[in-house]
């Protein structure tokens, strides 16, 4: 089967074309992504509203290139997947709206996503990964762990208690007026400082639990900053450096006590450790994850960088695993801002 | 005679008129706050059912473009421009404004006023019936009814929707984009809240 696949919750416009074969493997087939960075950049953030506008625009012009890159016309696509949340409302309409009309017109099934769950699901597609597995989803708006059993089907052991690890690189990198995106610009000057020349707090990393918490380690850069102010490049880039080993010890450590709990609670799997999310690019963290997994006896596995970042072939590829077992969506589907991956109605729509 | 789908959905009702090859129009039409997005393809299917039509018989698809609902006029636009992206059908925007006017008298000059919150209103001087006088503008309440003076002035943000379904079967592709003219801006501020101070350094 074929499945277009639409994902306009944040600030990227994307469309793919995903196959996925009768044993379940999958291929991408067209995967178009358009960043609108550049309109809110001068912003400091991504703006809700301009997001909304921005995705109106472009999204049509972005499913008609990766229909063309596919060589592919509407009869040749077997459904329309897009993600219904959760994210910025308003840019989550359009998509989801989008995905609708063409579903309604060309009469094929319509699958409202989890965005949470492409994320979640993608290293099968990647790498063919068999459930369950532990997934580790650090992105701009998340982090968390969640174990994942099967479609539709997740735990999940720990999260975030105030700002999302990818939102924390962003916020340090604006303090030190460094360009968006900020995970790759923290991570470029961290690689030029010396990250033990200061030493930032690893909240909660105390605690016996699977969450994270990056606000109080957002703060203690901050003043450590104006403290030194003004700052030279070296400053800044040791202040990388010591937010970024930071931030690598806590990941390291909770993934550690992750793949702990994993082998006890089902000591008779292979364990492996999925990572998703923008945050799953960085060299450092990615490192630091292969060493804990590696001393677990785990496999970790990471999706290439361009679908670990939001993108349609994710999208697609969990509208595929859907289908498969014939989870559609009617036309009332809703947009949803918050939407959480062990929500009572990903339950409900499992069972359906 | 080219069969029409015409979709409003800037004001809080969901307004759907289906012109038929027959040039008999039927319409849908839900008083309803929010909540356009679960319903509007629900309505589509049964305008097309009992008009005896399908979507692959649908020509052309219509839309109001605003000012209205920043949300409503996305839900209406993402719906237009999906299927006339599906099916590779014109799709023609219509400001809101202008299409308030179809229903504005033949004879004499008149304005469209629309409360835009904030003491604010959304305000265009016509000629006639789509002949605009001058483009959509944003006012102050009280210029904008300086301005409309002592002449007819249209007040009910709610478009004529058969009207709009008739004005698209002949407009030009080329002359009425499917872009949302939201006519306020979208209130963001650049950020230029001082960072934390860099030293000037000699390379």
């Amino acid at each position: 089967m074929r499945i277009l696949g639409i994902e306009t919750s944040c600030d990227e416009t994307a469309a793919a074309i995903v196959a996925r074969d009768e044993a379940g493997r999958g291929s991408i087939v067209s995967n178009v992504v358009r960043s609108q960075i550049a309109e809110h950049v001068a912003y400091g953030g991504v703006v809700p509203e301009l997001a909304a506008r921005s995705h109106v625009t472009h999204l049509d012009a972005i499913i008609r290139r990766a229909m063309e890159e596919a060589g592919l016309g509407f009869e040749d696509i077997d459904a329309i997947a897009a993600t219904a949340g959760p994210g910025l409302i308003g840019g989550v309409l359009v998509g989801l709206t989008t995905a609708k009309a063409l579903a309604a017109s060309l009469d094929k099934p319509l699958i409202a996503v989890n965005h949470l769950e492409a994320h979640a699901l993608t290293a099968r597609l990647t790498d063919g990964v068999a459930f369950p597995y532990l997934m580790l989803l650090v992105s701009g708006g998340h982090s968390q762990f969640v174990l994942v059993r099967g479609v539709g089907q997740y735990a999940r052991w720990g999260t975030t208690i105030d700002d999302a690890l990818g939102e924390a690189f962003d916020k340090v990198a604006k303090l030190l007026d460094l360009p968006m995106p900020g995970g790759p610009s923290v991570e470029r000057e961290a690689l030029k400082g010396d990250p033990k020349r200061l030493r930032f707090p690893r909240p909660l990393l105390g605690e016996d639990r699977l969450d994270f918490s990056f606000s109080g380690l957002k703060t203690a850069v901050r003043l450590k900053a104006e403290a030194l102010a003004p700052l030279s490049d070296a400053d800044v880039a040791d202040i990388c450096a010591g937010f970024q080993a930071a931030v690598t010890e806590i990941v390291a450590r909770r993934a550690t006590a992750a793949l702990q709990r994993l082998g006890s609670d089902a000591p008779e799997i292979p364990p492996v450790l999925v990572v998703a999310g923008g945050v799953a690019a960085n060299r450092a963290i990615g490192g630091a994850l292969r060493d804990a997994a590696d001393r677990a006896g785990a496999r970790l596995v990471i999706p290439p960088a361009a679908l670990c970042t939001d993108n349609g072939a994710m999208v697609a590829w969990a509208g595929a695993e859907r289908l498969a077992l014939g989870l559609v969506d009617g036309f009332d589907a809703p947009a949803r801002a918050r939407w959480p991956l062990d929500s009572e109605d990903m339950g409900a729509r499992n069972a359906a | 005679m080219i069969t029409v789908l015409a979709i409003d959905t800037a004001a809080p009702r969901l307004q759907l008129a289906l012109l038929g090859p027959d040039g008999q129009t039927d319409t849908s039409i839900d008083d309803l706050a929010q909540g356009h997005a679960e319903l509007i393809f629900d309505r589509i299917g049964r305008l097309l059912e009992r008009n005896g039509l399908g979507h692959t018989l649908i020509e052309r698809i219509a839309v109001t473009t605003g000012p209205g609902s920043f949300t409503g006029l996305r839900i209406g636009l993402s719906a237009a421009r999906g299927l006339g992206l599906a099916r590779d059908l014109p799709v023609i925007g219509v400001p809101s404004l202008l299409a308030l006017s179809f229903s504005g008298p033949a004879a004499t000059p008149f304005s469209v006023l629309l409360d835009a919150r904030r003491g604010e209103a959304y305000f265009q001087p016509f000629a006639a019936p789509a002949t605009p006088l001058a483009p959509p503008m944003v006012l102050a309440m009280q210029d904008a009814r300086d301005r409309a003076g002592t002449a007819p002035v249209i007040e009910s943000p709610f478009v004529d929707i058969a009207l709009l379904a008739r004005f698209a079967q002949t407009a030009a592709p080329e002359d009425f984009v499917p872009e949302a003219a939201y006519v306020r801006s979208a209130d963001a501020k650049p950020q230029d809240r001082a960072r934390i101070a860099r030293r000037r350094e000699e390379q």
